[in-house]
């Protein structure tokens, strides 16, 4: 059984930000994305994930950061554990530069969305590996 | 999550050829990060202690097991570890359906494997039991695995022994399986290991 279950936040408009992030070659080309989506589904298989790749957010309690590096881009999920047990909502996808989350505003948003899942399981959808 | 889509998901990707390939790669690597820390979590060894037995500084551990880390692991470097674990390596090429099966059970458990001390016990008792099962002298046997239950049936008598277990005619030899056949919690002492002189004829079912 696994230990974690990924869910992507879904926004008022029913628009799935992740999802449209991983599938958009302009953003994430295709083997970045096979990196992520494979990292992804052995974080889903290990209950205690580790520096570097994943990291809590000091400023932002409750906020956790999934790290992916592929050639020079690093790539950065914010998400949160929860709504429910054994479940890891993805909530905003970034990439990190000079130490800077770009956009910038990555981190507030992730604790604007995580009080929206938290509020309305609704928000949420089952993460899609394609 | 959901194995079955997960799945699903993986296959309508892995129609595009770039990011199969891509996927494949990552599925070694990622796989090898992961599973060198399972198995030194499993031994209660630390990334330095794991290092002094492989003649590797802690921080190339460190860099090991993190899948993000540009420099990947040689062959030569995971026959290093294996020795250090003394475990094997298995290195071959495989149909997609088994990189597709294998990334979807990630479970850090399923990544540990005893070192060849520790499953030498059981390894010896599977071995002897395959012996005694090939010297009943059937060329054909037939083997199923149900549960915890392992049933030998020589292939010209199936339909005979079903015969007989619905008119309740005789009653089978009883012998379990050894440890690693089909129960962890199975042992050799609590059945029979068939003998040379075993009737070519009975079913053994633990």
């Amino acid at each position: 059984m696994n230990q974690w279950s990924f869910y992507d936040y879904i926004d008022e408009r029913g628009t799935n930000p992740i999802e449209e992030w991983l599938m958009d070659k302009r953003a994430v080309s295709t083997k970045a994305r096979a990196r992520i989506q494979r990292i992804l589904l052995q974080l889903a298989g290990t209950a205690l994930w580790t520096r570097p790749l994943a990291s809590n957010l000091d400023d932002y309690v409750g906020i956790v950061e999934i790290r992916i590096r592929w050639m020079n881009t690093q790539y950065r999920l914010l998400g949160f554990r929860g709504p429910d047990e054994r479940q890891f909502s993805l909530l905003v996808p970034a990439i990190e530069k000079d130490n800077e989350f770009v956009p910038v505003s990555a981190p507030a948003v992730a604790i604007t969305r995580m009080k929206i899942v938290t509020g309305d399981r609704r928000r949420i959808i089952e993460h899609r590996y394609s | 999550m959901s194995i079955a889509t997960a799945k699903k998901d993986l296959l309508a990707s892995f129609k595009e050829r770039e990011f199969r390939e891509a996927f494949n790669l990552e599925n070694v690597y990622t796989t090898i990060c992961f599973q060198l820390r399972a198995l030194r979590e499993q031994r209660e060894m630390t990334q330095g202690k794991l290092g002094n037995a492989a003649h590797m500084a802690p921080e190339r551990i460190s860099i090991l097991e993190d899948p993000n880390a540009e420099n990947k692991p040689t062959l030569k470097t995971l026959l290093r570890l294996a020795g250090a674990l003394d475990v094997g390596l298995d290195v071959r090429f495989v149909p997609f359906s088994e990189v597709l099966l294998h990334s979807v059970h990630s479970e850090m458990q399923g990544l540990e494997v005893d070192s060849f001390d520790d499953e030498l016990p059981a390894l010896e008792q599977q071995i002897a039991f395959d012996v005694a099962v090939e010297s009943l002298g059937v060329s054909h046997i037939g083997v199923t695995r149900a549960s915890n239950n392992l049933v030998v049936l020589p292939r010209n008598v199936q339909y005979e022994f079903g015969a007989r277990l619905d008119s309740s005619a005789g009653t089978p030899l009883v012998a379990s399986p050894p440890i690693g056949v089909s129960g962890k919690n199975t042992s050799m002492s609590q059945g029979t290991v068939p003998t040379a002189n075993s009737n070519a004829n009975a079913a053994f079912v633990a």
